[in-house]
């Protein structure tokens, strides 16, 4: 092992940026007991429950759109309807 | 050794002190960051470079911390932030920062710190081995210097080592406070041009960038783990090579330093018995050999300048030639014996080497070893 | 002015979903949030439960450079990471983000130095008052009379205030801001981002596991505790402090709600007695009236 091509490199210790980094599979949305269900016809775009999400999980894909929940990920903790004031969200048992 | 002496045509021979030693050697290898803190028998290291900085002859930060553990701590950051760097320490501040020492080590940050070698508690400001030898298990690469220049050398090289790619570890390089760190001797000193031909600017291996934004050191399960202490593994064996490599490569430029990791002194094919000691120990036992010569016994003295890795194949190859083998350890592992007398004994065990084995601790909270007290130690076991 | 959501929802997405962090994580809102209103954030994390919550080797939810150091080492590892960027000409907001055991306690000595160095640093403290990460022990900043793990009666001594500490480093900024109120945290936040020099925002970040509240009212929690006057919100520029819009109209004892209120929705505070309570109410506005005189 004396010529330094062969050396093995060395193993850093660097995560990198991951959705569903949590160990496991990473779909943290198996933790849920209730999911939030959105209500479109009540919302008024105010984002306040993406404002709030804790995960990010609340999606808004541009200004204007309506957000949507990425149930894969969301672990229910019942926030955006919590925070919601147009009632446009509700939680419901899994 | 070459004989250096200060001649108009070798102007570079100054009296220097170990700490002094340090500090030009940290000049030449231009770190960026030095984040430090005070505490003797360094200091004189800090002092020197604030100095040098202050005057404009050192381009570089020296970030006047408030604790040794923020010393490392910074050097963590600097070193990830992408640039060279450099800190010192001693004794109890090398104890105070230890959780980011092993943090430097096991994460593999390539940062060079010198340790002047102070006893620890009770006060106590004399050298003996105590606090370096304490972090030999931290993932750094450690070197024990005999003398002013040789403070020089290893430094320098310790910034090439550190940061060949296929090591990527942080360096300590030992001294010996008082005797080496406030004692002046000659030092050759090389030039810039010189040292920059030998030290290429620094090259991160990873460096924290928002362009490519990665987690260093997070959350890290068994497997990780594993992983990560059989790769520090690998890079000790491959430090095995490089740093013979890097020695011989310094010994061509500059005419100092051998390419190997012991140095022998004296006759080894024709020794009645090897004397092995680190750091100015090992100086000192070379001094008796003449006395020792005249009372009729040929000894040999084997100085590892490296502890981590440790040099086994060469301690083993030079060991099967003595018959007789005394280890004086100027620290102790409570409960056992000295540290280098137990990793000596099991590599010995492990090679099937024939030897009569001798060991004593002496040296301690700077206790003088004269080497007539060496060669009297020599005369009790043969 | 309190910045405009559409200006949020354009900036880069900091935290991943599907992390580490609990159901209705306090400190996860506290750092999408915060993080998201800098420009070239490198942030640097001790011991906290910001440092569990990023999941496990090889993969992280933070999706900024991230440096993982020791309890005590926030700060200094900062200062390593800003000279350095500095020396390589990197423009770079470096930050610290640990809790309150981090700043409150352990690690105090770190960032005084860096603070007294002036290093440029934006070090934010989400605080949820205690030790979350170990299992809710108490901390400097537990409050009195909150049970924690090691406080099983109730804890006997005053919340530390660190931001007056702090204060008296002398440092450009130094803000308190709360999940409560996302918009004002973020404006906040981006003011820093923009200044030079050690800044210092405190966030309260309620933490449903270890206070036992309920998930979904996290962002409740750190409206009450503004308007119940338990956490004001203020900035402190060149010595000078400012009550913030969200928080002005608290500094008048009348308009503030009831303590009870943030109490009552919160575990760690059910086995207070009266005498706790009054105490409480006492420390809080020994704070209050530390801090006017500070306007």
């Amino acid at each position: 092992m004396d010529n330094e091509s062969e050396m093995k490199d060395p193993v850093l210790p660097l995560g990198r940026p991951t959705v569903g980094s949590a160990p496991g599979p990473g779909t943290t949305g198996d933790w849920r007991t209730s999911k939030p269900i959105f209500f479109e016809e009540q919302c008024t775009k105010c984002y306040q429950c993406w404002l709030y999400c804790p995960e990010g999980t609340i999606r808004v894909d541009a200004k204007g759109e309506y957000p949507y929940i990425d149930y894969v990920y969301c672990k229910g903790c019942g926030v955006c309807v919590h925070v919601c004031p147009q009632d446009a969200l509700k939680m419901e048992k899994e | 050794m070459r004989k250096v002496v200060q001649t108009m045509k070798n102007p570079n021979v100054q009296l220097l002190t170990g700490n002094a030693a340090v500090a030009t050697a940290a000049k030449l290898a231009r770190p960026k960051v030095i984040p430090a803190y005070p505490i003797t028998p360094q200091t004189l290291i800090v002092e020197t470079i604030s100095g040098m900085i202050a005057r404009g002859e050192f381009d570089c930060d020296f970030v006047n911390v408030e604790s040794e553990h923020s010393a490392m701590g910074a050097a963590i950051g600097a070193s990830l932030g992408g640039v060279r760097t450099f800190t010192a320490t001693s004794a109890h501040g090398l104890l105070y920062m230890g959780e980011l020492v092993w943090w430097a080590g096991v994460t593999r940050v390539p940062i060079v710190m010198p340790v002047v070698n102070r006893s620890l508690n009770p006060w106590n400001i004399w050298p003996d081995h105590q606090d370096s030898m304490t972090f030999r298990d931290a993932g750094w690469i450690q070197f024990y210097a005999k003398n002013n220049q040789e403070v020089l050398d290893l430094t320098l090289c310790a910034f090439k080592i550190a940061e060949h790619h296929k090591v990527w570890m942080p360096v300590m390089i030992c001294l010996d406070g008082f005797i080496l760190s406030h004692t002046s001797a000659q030092v050759e000193i090389p030039t810039q041009e010189e040292v920059d031909e030998f030290l290429p600017p620094f090259k991160p291996l990873a460096m924290l960038d928002p362009d490519d934004p990665f987690a260093h050191g997070s959350l890290t399960d068994s497997k990780g783990i594993w992983e990560q202490r059989m790769s520090l593994i690998d890079g000790f064996n491959n430090a095995r090579v490089i740093i013979p490599k890097v020695f011989h490569e310094y010994y061509e430029k500059f005419g100092r330093l051998s390419k190997e990791m012991i140095e022998i002194v004296g006759d080894i094919n024709d020794a009645n018995v090897a004397i092995v000691a680190i750091g100015t120990l090992g100086e000192e036992a070379e001094q008796s050999l003449e006395v020792l010569n005249k009372r009729g016994i040929k000894a040999v003295v084997i100085r590892p300048r490296v502890i981590r890795p440790f040099p086994k194949k060469e301690l083993i190859a030079a060991l099967r030639k003595v018959p007789k083998l005394l280890v004086i350890d100027r620290a102790v592992s409570f409960g056992n014996a000295g540290q280098l007398a137990i990793e000596i004994q099991a590599e010995l065990y492990a090679n099937k080497v024939d030897i009569e084995f001798h060991q004593i601790i002496r040296g301690l909270g700077g206790m003088d070893v004269t080497y007539m007290d060496i060669a009297s130690e020599v005369g009790k076991i043969m | 002015m309190s910045v405009k959501i559409k200006e949020m929802l354009d900036r880069p997405e900091v935290l991943l979903r599907g992390n580490f962090a609990c159901a209705g994580c306090g400190l996860s809102i506290a750092y999408r949030t915060a993080i998201s209103a800098l420009e070239r954030p490198i942030v640097v994390i001790p011991a906290c439960c910001a440092s569990v919550i990023q999941s496990l080797h090889p993969h992280v939810t933070y999706n900024v450079p991230t440096l993982n150091i020791a309890f005590a080492a926030h700060a200094s590892a900062a200062s390593g990471i800003s000279r350095a960027k500095k020396r390589r000409g990197e423009k770079v907001t470096t930050v610290v983000w640990s809790g309150d055991g981090g700043t409150y306690d352990i690690g105090v000595a770190t960032w005084s130095g860096a603070a007294e160095r002036n290093e440029d640093i934006l070090h934010f403290c989400y605080d949820n008052g205690f030790y979350s990460n170990t299992g809710a022990q108490r901390s400097g900043a537990t409050p009195r009379g909150a049970s924690t793990t090691t406080t099983p009666t109730g804890k006997q001594e005053k919340r530390k205030s660190i931001t007056r500490i702090m204060a008296a480093h002398d440092v450009p900024y130094i803000a308190t801001a709360s999940i409560g109120y996302p918009r004002d945290l973020y404006t906040k936040a981006k003011k820093a981002g923009n200044m030079e020099g050690y800044r210092f925002i405190l966030i309260d970040a309620p933490c449903p596991t270890g206070w036992n509240s309920d998930p979904a009212i996290t962002p409740e929690l750190g409206k009450l505790s503004v308007q119940t006057g338990y956490f004001p919100l203020y900035e402190v520029e060149n010595g000078k402090l400012t009550f913030s819009k969200r928080g002005m109209k608290y500094r008048d004892p009348d308009k503030r709600l009831p303590l009870e209120e943030y109490l009552d929705r919160q575990g760690r505070f059910k086995k207070m007695t009266l005498v706790q309570i009054e105490e409480l109410k006492k420390d809080l506005q020994f704070e209050w009236d530390m801090l006017l005189r500070m306007e």
